[in-house]
């Protein structure tokens, strides 16, 4: 059986510094998308939540936790981690299950809480899902990995701070429309450019903020679209792909090969292809990174991220899909486990006309892309609007 | 036979450990002086604690007590040293470790300061237990390994500050301050990454060489591992 998987509601949480429990903001996020399916019961047949679980609350068995309570108490969970791609990769499961029949009606989640702890909580789990042998031994964690791979993209292909600045300064230009974001604030090349180095050559405004939020979403399977909406958001391309563990193992690190491998696979038998892309929410944990994405993904060139961010392409009115409009991990932040179940939070918002000042006109198309570590894991979804 | 090793600062009269030297890592230097070929057998002598045997794994030296070579810690009048010298009672090694020291960098007294406290310092809520999320025997494994890279050319770099490090070089921090990873690639193609040992900022391109270091302590455990200096 392969049958037709539809997006019928979402919710989240604001992200930003929670003092709730994980619990707590899952339901948050529960009873948003709740209220946004009113004829929805409540139950799904299964539910996969991802999470890293970052210590200081329930570490196993969290995703029986995380039902409790809902009307789906009982259904089959699953806890999926694969780093900040969790959430990317309980989609898939769940797309996967819904596609074969397995299921009719599945909920994806991802939780993270993340800032209530003290510095050397966060200081010990920060890294921990990058390679523990070699690189942390070396006193890497995430921003000196992807410093590293700015570095020597700078130097192969002469990308510029500027240009990496320039992704700041559009992500959080969008974040000051979203509701959800941590930070509602634009900011300036000026400033971005002025900010204190985290891991030189990549500075504050370079890097995510690691925060607290939960986002969840509701499947279903073709049929029984008509029992919740009549403006279903097709599913239509799942891709995910790993690589090695540790940057240094990979035979070329300015470039993300698990991306270029899953966005391929989400696009085949479509018909689709990048240049179809109204808009694509990517895996922006540092400026660096969504020039990546977008290269690997195939929207420009290799060595053209730069350019194309500085020269306003990946922006509203530019010719490339509009990349990040949620405002991206950059503005919205990052709880690590939460990332991918949010950005198809915003696929569901821009398409249901509930993006306020960021809302794109006719957005018809769009691509999600969430990444694990530095590309060690890597899951690509397709949405297409399902109604005119 | 004698290749001598002291610490790489002076301060005041004396070379003293930094932050990241202990007798061990003079050990290695001592031996990569020395210029041992695999195989050898060495005794070691006068060191505090038994040198571990991923020390001789790592550098392909067959630890004998009776060995007609000998690798000992030898308090001098200008510091710490380590020496590789033919089989015997400790040599006098004054002369040497006084060249030693004549070339050694003057530490600055507040640097000192930083790296005594950053040694010193009491363990916190930070200090996880070793082996938390890499067992001692498969570092032990891995440091043994990376002991045997051969020198290579720096594919790229960064300098880490205090947001971005891992809890366990929270102390390397505070002794150094921002300190440099970098990226090595060698002749056959493969790379890898170690801490930067060298003074001045690393470049792309340039050759670096491992050197076996201390790299933090955790609940009163040192664990070392494999850096890269200037060649």
């Amino acid at each position: 059986m392969s049958r037709k998987v539809a997006l019928v509601s979402a919710g989240m949480s604001r992200f930003g510094s929670r003092p709730e429990t994980p619990k707590a903001l899952f339901d948050e996020a529960w009873r948003e998308m709740a209220g946004r399916a009113p004829t929805w019961s409540g139950k799904a047949d299964e539910a996969w939540i991802g999470t890293v679980g970052f210590g200081g609350h329930q570490p196993g068995n969290s995703a029986a936790l995380f039902l409790q309570g809902t009307p789906s108490q009982g259904a089959p969970a699953h806890r999926v981690e694969n780093a900040c791609a969790s959430s990317g990769f309980a989609l898939r499961n769940a797309f996967l299950a819904l596609r074969s029949g397995a299921v009719d009606t599945a909920v994806v989640a991802g939780v993270e809480s993340m800032t209530p702890f003290t510095k050397g909580h966060r200081g010990y789990w920060l890294g921990v899902s990058g390679d523990t042998e070699v690189e942390r031994a070396s006193g890497l964690t995430f921003p000196g990995v992807y410093a590293m791979m700015a570095r020597a993209h700078m130097e192969k292909f002469g990308t510029t701070r500027d240009q990496l600045a320039a992704v700041a300064v559009k992500n959080h230009a969008f974040g000051a429309h979203n509701p959800h974001a941590q930070f509602q604030k634009a900011t300036t090349l000026e400033k971005a450019l002025a900010a204190p180095m985290v891991a030189d050559p990549l500075g504050l405004f370079d890097c995510c903020s690691t925060t607290d939020g939960a986002a969840t979403l509701l499947l279903v399977g073709e049929e029984r679209v008509p029992e919740f909406t009549d403006k279903p958001i097709w599913l239509t391309g799942s891709g995910a792909a790993t690589d090695t563990l540790a940057l240094h193992d990979r035979k070329d690190f300015t470039t993300v090969a698990a991306a270029t491998q899953a966005g391929a696979q989400a696009f085949k038998g479509t018909g689709k292809s990048v240049a179809d892309l109204d808009f694509a929410e990517v895996h922006d944990c540092f400026t660096i990174a969504e020039l990546l994405a977008i290269e690997s993904l195939g929207l420009v060139k290799p060595g053209q991220g730069g350019p194309a961010a500085a020269a306003g392409r990946t922006n509203v009115g530019g010719d490339l899909a509009t990349i990040n409009p949620s405002g991206g991990l950059k503005a919205k932040g990052h709880p690590l486990g939460a990332s991918g179940a949010g950005q198809a939070v915003e696929v569901f918002e821009q398409f249901h006309g509930l993006a306020g000042g960021r809302a794109l006109a006719d957005a018809k198309l769009a691509l999600t892309h969430n990444v694990g570590g530095s590309g060690a894991t890597c899951a690509v979804h397709l949405w297409q609007k399902g109604w005119a | 036979m004698l290749a001598l090793a002291l610490p790489r600062v002076k301060r005041g009269m004396k070379a003293q450990f930094s932050f990241d030297e202990d007798e061990l890592s003079l050990a290695w230097d001592a031996v990569r002086k020395a210029k041992l070929p695999a195989g050898t057998k060495v005794a070691a002598h006068g060191f505090e604690k038994p040198v571990p045997p991923w020390f001789w794994t790592g550098l392909g030296l067959v630890a004998a007590g009776d060995a007609r070579l000998h690798l000992r810690f030898i308090p001098t009048t200008v510091g710490p040293s380590v020496a590789v010298h033919d089989a015997g009672p400790a040599p006098d090694v004054e002369a040497e470790a006084r060249k030693l020291y004549e070339a050694a960098a003057s530490g600055r007294e507040d640097a000192w300061q930083k790296h005594r406290n950053a040694r010193d310092a009491p363990d916190t809520e930070a200090d996880y237990p070793l082996g938390a999320y890499i067992l001692q025997s498969r570092h032990d494994e891995v440091v043994a390994a990376r002991m045997r890279l051969p020198a290579g050319a720096i594919a790229s770099w960064t300098q880490v500050g205090a947001g971005a490090a891992p809890t366990e070089f929270a102390r390397w921090q505070e002794a150094f301050g921002a300190y440099w990873t970098v990226m090595v690639a060698f002749p056959d193609g493969t790379r890898t990454v170690g801490l930067w040992g060298g003074a001045d900022a690393p470049r792309t391109g340039q050759t670096a060489t491992p050197a076996l270091r201390r790299l933090y302590k955790t609940q009163g455990a040192w664990r070392h591992g494999v850096a890269f200096v200037p060649a």
